[in-house]
């Protein structure tokens, strides 16, 4: 089983990687991460030899284990990185968003929406963490990068199972 | 699906006036795990930019269209899907490098569109695909009983 999950857990670690460097996430954009399952997929082909087909369940399986390390490892990257430099995406774009809120009148939620992004932005600046900013993007990672993960399963499953078993 | 299309496009469409704007920082981190969200690389539509850019608008809404046609018998007329898939693959990846690197301006209309046929025939590929895998599966239990 540990040899079975390691290419997803390899190639989440990867999708990972990619997606923190700036440049390349122009490149890839939302197919960084079904990449990474489909070459996980074809990993664990060739660990197992390619001696079955891949089931939808194992597929989805395979994805979800890559899209789960993904997150893991991004959220990983993303704090150390913001613990280091004091600096993130969120507090370069503070000043740009508050003038975006100002303009429409939303009353006491903008205020409160406003303010608790400060409070996120100052707790970086100062401390070079913030628990409220990482536990969201912990959620918001393993959410989505579970669902991309699960979508490249289906395709590397498809071409797979297409090239390797088409006489099932 | 349809409700993370309309999750990226939603602030285009709000009036000026709406609550749900608030929301607009939290959806920009969201999308921002899968798209740059480069503003002169996204749609702009009633003063504001799409979540997400328009080679992903493109691919969300092929995604979605291929979806919806699978329901119909429509789509027995893509027969050989797989060679579709990867042309359309091979024509998005030549648009990427073409659009970051050869061309000066980005073209938006030629990455929606590459993005929209790869999508479309890729997700029309898995259902098919998955369809197969059922009816050879279901066989083989039928001859086995």
């Amino acid at each position: 089983m540990k040899n079975k999950l390691s290419p997803a857990i390899v190639c989440g670690f990867g999708a990972a990687v990619l997606s923190t460097i700036p440049g390349v996430k122009s490149l890839g954009c939302c197919i960084i991460l079904p990449a990474a399952t489909v070459l996980s997929l074809y990993f664990y082909l060739r660990i197992t030899s390619f001696s079955q087909s891949i089931s939808v369940k194992s597929a989805m399986f395979f994805g979800l284990i890559t899209g789960l390390s993904s997150a893991l490892f991004s959220v990983f990257f993303d704090v150390m990185i913001t613990y280091i430099f004091r600096n993130n995406d969120l507090v370069q774009s503070l000043t740009e968003v508050e003038i975006l809120l100002n303009t429409y009148n939303l009353g006491e939620i903008g205020n409160e929406t406003i303010r608790i992004l400060k409070h996120m932005g100052k707790e970086i600046t100062t401390k070079g963490f913030s628990p409220l900013y990482t536990t969201f993007l912990l959620f918001n990672n393993i959410i989505i990068d579970s669902i991309f993960g699960i979508i490249g399963g289906l395709i590397g499953m498809s071409i797979f199972n297409k090239k390797y078993f088409t006489n099932l | 699906m349809a409700i993370w299309i309309a999750g990226f496009s939603l602030f285009s469409f709000l009036p000026q006036d709406s609550r749900l704007h608030a929301f607009y920082p939290l959806m920009k981190t969201s999308y921002g795990r899968v798209c740059h969200q480069q503003p002169d690389k996204s749609f702009l539509i009633n003063g504001s930019h799409f979540l997400v850019c328009s080679r992903c608008t493109g691919i969300y809404l092929g995604g979605f269209i291929a979806l919806l046609f699978s329901f119909f018998s429509i789509t027995k007329y893509f027969r050989t899907t797989f060679r579709y898939f990867v042309i359309f693959s091979l024509l998005m990846f030549v648009d990427v490098l073409i659009n970051n690197f050869i061309l000066v301006e980005y073209n938006k209309t030629s990455a929606f569109f590459t993005g929209y046929l790869f999508s479309f025939f890729a997700v029309y590929f898995v259902i098919f695909e998955i369809k197969r895998n059922n009816f050879f599966q279901r066989s083989q239990r039928n001859t086995n009983l």
